[in-house]
C-alpha cells in the first residue's frame, strides 16, 4: 500500500504540467524514503528526473517499494480537478488493481473528491546518473533563464552556454539572426570557462515551481537544470549536448 | 565570423563585447579539446556566405542521446509475477519434452517388480516425472477396469484423481516408454507427490520431489487408494 498527502495539490499540478509536454508516460517509484520519477524524452535527448522526499509531505506511507506507471496526460487531467489549495492525498492499493486514486480535500468548505487513475504498465529504462563535479554551476532566477530561453528560441532550436569567470553567456544562432544573453557574475562561478551546446527544450518551463534555477554544466556531458523543490525535492533536467563533429566541419 | 560578428558589434554596449570575447576563447578550448584542429574549425564561419554556412553548422552538430552519457541500468530484478511465469514455463517445457525421463533407471526388484531409482538428485519441489498414459473420464475408466480385473496377467496402472470438482483416471496400462508408471508406492516413506498442472487446456498428472532427493534412491509416491476392497486384496498399500 502506497499513500502520501501533500498539503497543496498545486505543487504536483506544476510539477506535471512542466514535464508532461517533455515525457507522456512516467513511472513514479515510491519508496520509504521519495517519490521519484526518472523518465526520457521520445528522442532521448532529455532525462526528467524528479525527487519528492517524505518531508516534503503531510503524511507518508510506503509498505513496500513499488513503481507506479502513470500517463502524465491523464493525471494532468485529474489533477485538473483539484483546486490549487486542496490537499492532494495519492493512493495506491494492491487490492484496488491497476489504479491510483487522487483525493482532493477542500478542508475550509469540507469537500471531498476522488479522482482515480488507471494505472499504465510501462517498461522503461532505468538510466545510472554517474557522480559528477562540474565546472561550472550557476544559479539564477528561475523566471530570468525562463525569458531567456524564449528570446533564444526565437531564433534557434539549440542554445549554446558559455561560462567564463567573466559572465554566462547564452547564444542562440539561427538563420534569420542571433541572440546573445550576457550575465556577468553576482557570486558563484569562479571556473574555468566551459561551453555547452544543447536543444531550447521546455526545461525553462518549471518557473512556477521555483524561484531559482541552478545550472550545472562540463563539456561534453549532459547540462543539469536543476530548480529546487522546497527543501525537500528537486526537479532535474539533464539535457545532452550537442558535440561538434570536426569531420563534418571540413 | 568572430572577427566580423565583433566588428558588427564594436558600436555597441561594452557588456556585448565581452560576450563575444568570450565566446572565441571558448571555442579555442574547445578545439584544442579536439585534436587541435584550430584553424580548420575556426574558418568555416569565416565563409563569405554566412547564412548558408551557418545552417550547415547546426547540421553538422550532431545530437547525442543521454543514454551514451548515463549508462542504461539493466536490473536482473524480476517482478514476482515475472519469475511465476518463468517457472510455469520451465515446468511445461519439462512436463511436454519428458527431458527428465533420461534420469530415471528403471530396475527389478524381486519381490515388487520394476522399480526406479533417481538418476540424479532433486531437490525438494522439483518435477520428477509425469505419469503418463491415456487420460480417461471417470466413467470409462471404470468400464476399463472391470475389464482388465478379469485378465490376472494386467498389472494396475489406473491412477483416479480428481481435478476442478471432476474425477479423472489416468490410464497407463499400456507398456510404454515412460518411465512414471513403473514408479512403486509407499505410504509410510514417500519421497514424491502427485500433482495436476495444466497447460494450453490440457491437463497433466506429474510427480513433485516431497523432498530432496538423492541419487540412487528409489522413488516413491503413496497411490493414495484406501478402499477396503483393494487393501484387503493389496495389503503392501498400508503396510510399505
Amino acid at each position: 500500500m502506497f499513500e502520501a498527502k501533500l498539503a497543496n495539490a498545486a505543487l504536483l499540478k506544476k510539477i506535471v504540467e512542466a514535464i508532461k509536454d517533455l515525457v507522456t508516460d512516467a513511472p513514479f517509484d515510491c519508496s520509504e524514503s521519495a517519490m521519484c520519477l526518472q523518465a526520457m524524452d521520445s528522442s532521448h535527448v532529455a532525462l526528467v528526473s524528479l525527487k519528492l522526499e517524505v518531508g516534503m509531505f503531510d503524511t507518508y506511507r510506503c509498505d513496500r517499494t513499488i513503481n507506479l506507471g502513470l500517463s502524465l496526460a491523464n493525471m494532468s487531467k485529474a489533477l485538473k480537478c483539484a483546486n490549487n489549495d486542496d490537499t492532494c492525498m495519492i493512493k495506491y492499493e494492491e487490492n484496488d488493481g491497476d489504479s491510483i486514486t487522487f483525493t482532493f480535500a477542500d478542508v475550509k468548505r469540507d469537500k471531498t473528491q476522488d479522482v482515480t487513475v488507471k494505472m499504465m504498465d510501462i517498461d522503461s529504462e532505468h538510466l545510472g546518473i554517474p557522480d559528477q563535479s562540474y565546472s561550472v554551476v550557476c544559479e539564477m532566477p528561475a523566471s530570468e533563464f525562463q525569458k531567456t530561453c524564449k528570446d533564444l528560441a526565437t531564433f534557434s532550436d539549440s542554445l549554446n552556454i558559455t561560462a567564463t569567470k567573466a559572465g554566462i553567456v547564452f547564444t542562440g544562432k539561427g538563420d534569420i539572426g542571433t541572440s546573445v544573453v550576457t550575465y556577468s557574475p553576482s557570486s558563484n562561478s569562479d571556473d574555468e570557462s566551459e561551453s555547452v551546446s544543447l536543444e531550447v527544450k521546455r526545461s525553462s518551463q518549471p518557473t512556477a515551481l521555483s524561484d531559482r534555477v541552478r545550472l550545472s554544466l562540463c563539456n561534453e556531458v549532459p547540462v543539469v537544470v536543476e530548480y529546487p523543490i522546497e527543501d525537500n525535492g528537486y526537479l532535474r533536467f539533464y539535457l545532452a549536448p550537442k558535440i561538434d563533429d570536426e569531420e563534418n566541419m571540413d | 565570423m568572430m572577427r566580423v560578428a565583433a566588428q558588427k558589434r564594436n558600436g555597441r554596449t561594452k557588456k556585448k563585447r565581452s560576450s563575444v570575447v568570450s565566446m572565441q576563447s571558448l571555442s579555442v578550448v574547445d578545439i584544442t579539446n579536439e585534436n587541435g584542429h584550430t584553424e580548420n574549425a575556426v574558418s568555416p564561419p569565416r565563409s563569405k556566405i554566412p547564412s548558408k554556412k551557418g545552417r550547415q553548422a547546426v547540421k553538422d552538430v550532431s545530437n547525442h542521446k543521454i543514454t551514451e552519457f548515463f549508462p542504461v541500468r539493466r536490473s536482473s530484478r524480476k517482478t514476482s509475477k515475472q519469475i511465476e511465469e518463468e517457472e510455469r514455463d520451465a515446468l511445461r517445457d519439462a512436463v511436454l519434452t519428458g527431458g527428465n525421463e533420461k534420469f530415471l533407471d528403471v530396475y527389478k526388484d524381486p519381490l515388487k517388480g520394476r522399480g526406479i531409482r533417481a538418476g540424479r538428485n532433486f531437490e525438494k519441489g522439483d518435477f520428477v516425472v509425469e505419469y503418463k498414459g491415456e487420460m480417461l473420464e471417470y466413467s470409462a475408466a471404470k468400464t476399463l477396469e472391470e475389464k482388465y480385473a478379469n485378465d490376472s496377467s494386467i498389472g494396475s496402472y489406473m491412477y483416479f484423481f480428481t481435478y476442478n470438482n471432476k474425477k479423472w483416471c489416468i490410464d497407463a496400462t499400456k507398456e510404454s516408454p515412460y518411465k512414471g508408471r513403473l514408479i512403486n508406492h509407499s505410504m509410510l516413506r514417500p519421497n514424491l507427490r502427485t500433482k495436476v498442472v495444466e497447460f494450453d487446456g490440457k491437463h497433466h498428472l506429474i510427480l513433485v520431489a516431497k523432498r530432496n532427493i538423492e541419487i540412487d534412491e528409489e522413488l516413491l509416491y503413496d497411490y493414495g487408494d484406501r478402499t477396503a476392497a483393494t487393501i484387503a486384496k493389496n495389503p503392501w498399500l498400508i503396510n510399505t
